[in-house]
């Protein structure tokens, strides 16, 4: 088989370049509740919860996320960012950022809001809680 | 019995006729009995119009406002267009998987109208029962989900019912009629209220459920052992088929993110761009490796895995879509359908590879590879890239789910990690695409290969200097944007577009190599002799064709996305603000009332570079407000774009600002057009490779 060399080398390259990329590009996800609980994370983390409160709409945005599970666990969250339009209080959100030690606060570079693409009657009705489902917000540098 | 009773009627008449027509075929096979093959295909066409009847009254009952239809009730309201009355089919859960359903058995009736042929290829006939039991017994999966777990012609449930009496209690607004039924229903998502609404879910749909037939005349040679010539002809005539509207439903879908959505792309590997994206890959290698088959005889157990691999890669997409188990702009919400859908694709897989193994000896070949530089080595490396892109999206989209179950930890992947494990690979294959037309069968020298592609590559240098110059005047144009130096674009914007020009030129060449041979030869006119090319050799010009495209389009992509440049401005009422070269003047604003059921507020905006007027844009954002039927206000924005042959001008109005300024976000990306370009060409191309197929041998007869 004349083959073999290069059909290796696109399989080690491709292993290669998944494990790269995990290593380098992945960011740990996590709930409100486990960011809160010990010592914050130093790195880059997304953390899913609910919108508590809106405080600033205008950029920089500023507002409060609480877990979804244990509404009484919430952090602020200020991101330079423009607001998105799915951006909305008791919304599903997930912000990507890092923790600021000195600030005390969450420093988020992106936002994920809830997309309502195919939610349910139950859901627009207030009956039921949407599902998780992202969308990225616009996002302009 | 009402008209939607009878619509339930047929979704369950059509479920037994499935069953019917898997049984019938079962018991043909093994009393060899060709009555009951006949009976089996009556059945599969019987069960394909009750579907489509099914579906039918499914959407008369929007248009009749059927709103004690607790599906019809969730996706529309009175004042949705009538477009989108007909898309509620597929806007929820429900309704997608009777359209699925039904068009799955519309191609159902035309695959057994097809084998009522006189003079089919006996491998066709002997084929015909085993095709009719995969075929329906996938049929039979989608019916059932409709008729066990999610039905949408089901009741609306006395929850929303209690809800909205409780509701128009309070506010004292009559939200329930006489019947005790809602009066209105509480809409459809307004970012769905598009037109691409009516033409990507149905193309994309459509290229899905085509990859039945293939999937279906694979396993059937597997399950009965008959291998001739006839099934993998068949099953790549549907695959090219499935491939167009696969294409088409691809791109479809990122020129409507690119429309809709605001931020200016139209890719950002979403889970479900992925799985739309995946059988896309694998019947892409399908298509060449079956050529490796065809003419020598090779790589059947290769064709058998990508033929099933293809379909099971559809599956895949539509249980990520329906399970839950990542969240994705498109995900609808279900549990219980998610979970039939991993069974089934359990069971798929099972069989698939049950069958393979069953058969491997049979399949195997006696010739092999004879050299790596030639037309079947590049063909198994061309295919060997796209499995492994298609390998890296499924782990890097399951990955967050993945992590979570092995490390307790989930890992969530962002567009810079499928970038940087895919290009590579897309680069290797733009490559592989460009060196192939140039490579003959079974041996290549290098000398014949470099003759060929001497003069191609040497002329892509000045093309491709040419196209990044173009694209680099976007950011020598942008505010605030530093120029990186050129040499910060060689990987992979120079390599991309450099290697795309190379596909496009060796192309031309090498026509230009066989019109002049057939010239000398003939005494014809290179016209004729060019249009008698295209036309007896379809399918290889059409071929080449759709790799024309394919170039045109990693050009688009490449430059339209590295070359990008975002701005942010603020301009007053009658004010100007300048982004690069272009001149923005603020006419006003318009905020009329609901013309629908949203609030519109639009900003009229003139373009114009150096004094010349170029376009009046009006982006807006539409406000929909709480009402009876809809909990929560929804905004979305219109953007606007100026398309210009070197870039499109895309304005995306952000909102008010303090001081009753307004807020615009401005991106620019050079030479997108190129993008769509190159779609319209790979679609031409698919047509013309296909045509001939549509006219002579759709029927399957061979």
């Amino acid at each position: 088989m004349k083959l073999v060399a290069p059909i290796a080398l696109i399989v080690l390259g491709l292993i290669g370049l998944i494990v790269m990329g995990i290593v380098q590009g992945g960011i740990p996800e996590m709930q409100v509740a486990d960011l809160l609980v010990g010592e914050k994370p130093e790195g880059v983390v997304k953390v899913h919860g609910l919108l508590e409160k809106i405080h600033s709409s205008e950029r920089p945005l500023r507002f409060t996320v609480s877990d979804k599970e244990d509404p009484t666990q919430t952090f602020d969250v200020y991101c330079d960012r423009t607001r998105p339009d799915t951006f909305q209080e008791t919304y599903d959100v997930a912000v990507q950022g890092r923790w600021n030690a000195e600030s005390g606060r969450f420093e988020a570079d992106q936002i994920f809001t809830k997309c309502p693409s195919k939610y349910e009657a139950e859901d627009k009705l207030g009956l039921g809680r949407a599902p998780v489902v992202e969308a990225p917000a616009k996002m302009p540098k | 019995m009402d008209y939607i009773d009878l619509g339930r009627g047929l979704e369950r008449l059509a479920l037994g006729l499935a069953v019917a027509t898997v049984l019938l075929a079962l018991w043909a096979v093994l009393s060899r009995d060709r009555r009951f093959v006949v009976a089996a295909r009556h059945a599969l066409i019987g069960g394909g119009f009750a579907a489509i009847g099914a579906a039918t009254i499914l959407v008369v009952c929007f248009f009749n406002r059927e709103y004690g239809l607790e599906y019809v009730f969730s996706y529309s309201e009175k004042k949705l267009a009538a477009p989108y009355k007909f898309a509620g089919l597929w806007a929820g859960l429900q309704g997608s998987i009777l359209f699925w359903a039904s068009l799955l058995g519309s191609i159902g009736a035309v695959l057994g109208w097809s084998f009522r042929k006189r003079g089919l290829d006996p491998s066709g006939r002997r084929l015909e029962p085993f095709v009719y039991i995969v075929f329906a017994t996938v049929q039979t999966f989608f019916l059932a989900v409709i008729c066990v777990v999610k039905d949408p012609f089901e009741p609306i449930s006395q929850r929303i019912l209690d809800s909205l009496y409780s509701r128009a209690m309070e506010s004292g607004v009559s939200l329930l009629s006489t019947t005790g039924m809602p009066m209105d229903g509480s809409g459809l998502n307004p970012l769905l209220e598009n037109y691409w609404m009516t033409i990507h879910p149905p193309s994309v749909y459509l290229g899905f459920i085509l990859y039945t037939v293939p999937f279906a005349f694979g396993m059937a040679a597997l399950i009965s052992g008959e291998f001739t010539s006839y099934w993998i002809r068949t099953t790549r005539r549907w695959t090219m088929i499935a491939w167009l509207f696969n294409t088409n439903g691809v791109i479809l879908g990122g020129l409507w993110a690119y429309e809709v959505l605001g931020w200016g792309g139209y890719w950002a590997w979403d889970p479900v761009e992925n799985a739309s994206f995946l059988p896309w890959l694998a019947s892409t290698a399908f298509l060449h490796s079956v050529m490796i088959q065809e003419r020598r005889d090779m790589l059947r157990v290769w064709n058998a895995f990508l033929i099933a691999l293809t379909f099971l890669l559809s599956i895949f997409g539509t249980y990520l879509t329906r399970s839950g188990i990542v969240s994705s702009v498109h995900a609808f919400s279900s549990g219980d359908v998610g979970e039939w859908f991993f069974w089934f694709l359990m069971f798929l897989i099972a069989m698939s590879m049950f069958f393979i193994f069953f058969r491997m000896t049979k399949l195997r070949s006696a010739n092999s590879v004879d050299s790596a530089l030639s037309r079947e080595g590049v063909f198994l490396l061309n295919n060997m890239v796209l499995v492994s892109i298609a390998a890296a999206i499924v782990v890097l989209t399951l990955w967050p789910k993945i992590s979570f179950e092995l490390f307790g930890k989930g890992i969530s992947i962002q567009v810079p990690v499928y970038n940087l494990v895919c290009t590579p690979f897309f680069i290797l294959l733009l490559a592989l695409t460009a060196i192939g037309p140039g490579t003959a069968w079974v041996r290549t020298s290098w000398r014949t290969l470099s003759k060929n592609l001497l003069l191609p590559a040497l002329a892509s240098i000045p093309l491709a200097v040419g196209t990044q110059y173009l694209a680099y005047q976007v950011i020598r144009g942008g505010d605030g944007v530093d120029p990186l130096p050129f040499i910060e674009h060689v990987y992979p914007t120079f390599i991309v577009t450099y290697l795309g020009w190379l596909i496009i030129s060796s192309l031309a060449w090498e026509i230009v190599r066989t019109v002049r041979n057939v010239t000398r030869a003939t005494g014809a006119a290179p016209a004729a002799a060019f249009l008698r090319l295209m036309t007896k050799a379809n399918r290889r010009y059409g071929g080449y064709i759709v790799h024309a495209g394919l170039a045109m389009l990693a050009i688009g992509v490449v430059n339209s996305s590295m070359y990008r440049v975002v701005t942010e401005v603020r301009i007053a009422d009658g004010a100007s603000a300048d982004v690069g070269p272009y001149r923005l003047d603020v006419r006003g604003i318009q905020i009329d009332k609901p013309v629908s059921a949203y609030l519109s507020t639009a900003v009229t905006l003139d373009v114009s570079i150096d004094g010349s007027h170029l376009a009046t844009l009006t982006p807006e954002k539409r406000f929909y407000p709480v009402n009876g039927f809809r909990m929560e206000p929804t905004t979305t924005t219109e953007v606007q774009i100026l398309r210009r042959p070197g870039e499109d001008f895309y304005v995306y109005f952000e909102r008010m600002a303090d001081g009753g300024d307004y807020k615009f976000t401005i991106f620019r990306s050079p030479l997108i057009s190129l993008v769509w370009l190159g779609w319209i060409i790979m679609i031409a191309g698919g047509l013309w490779a296909a045509a001939p197929l549509a006219k002579r041998r759709l029927g399957l007869a061979g």
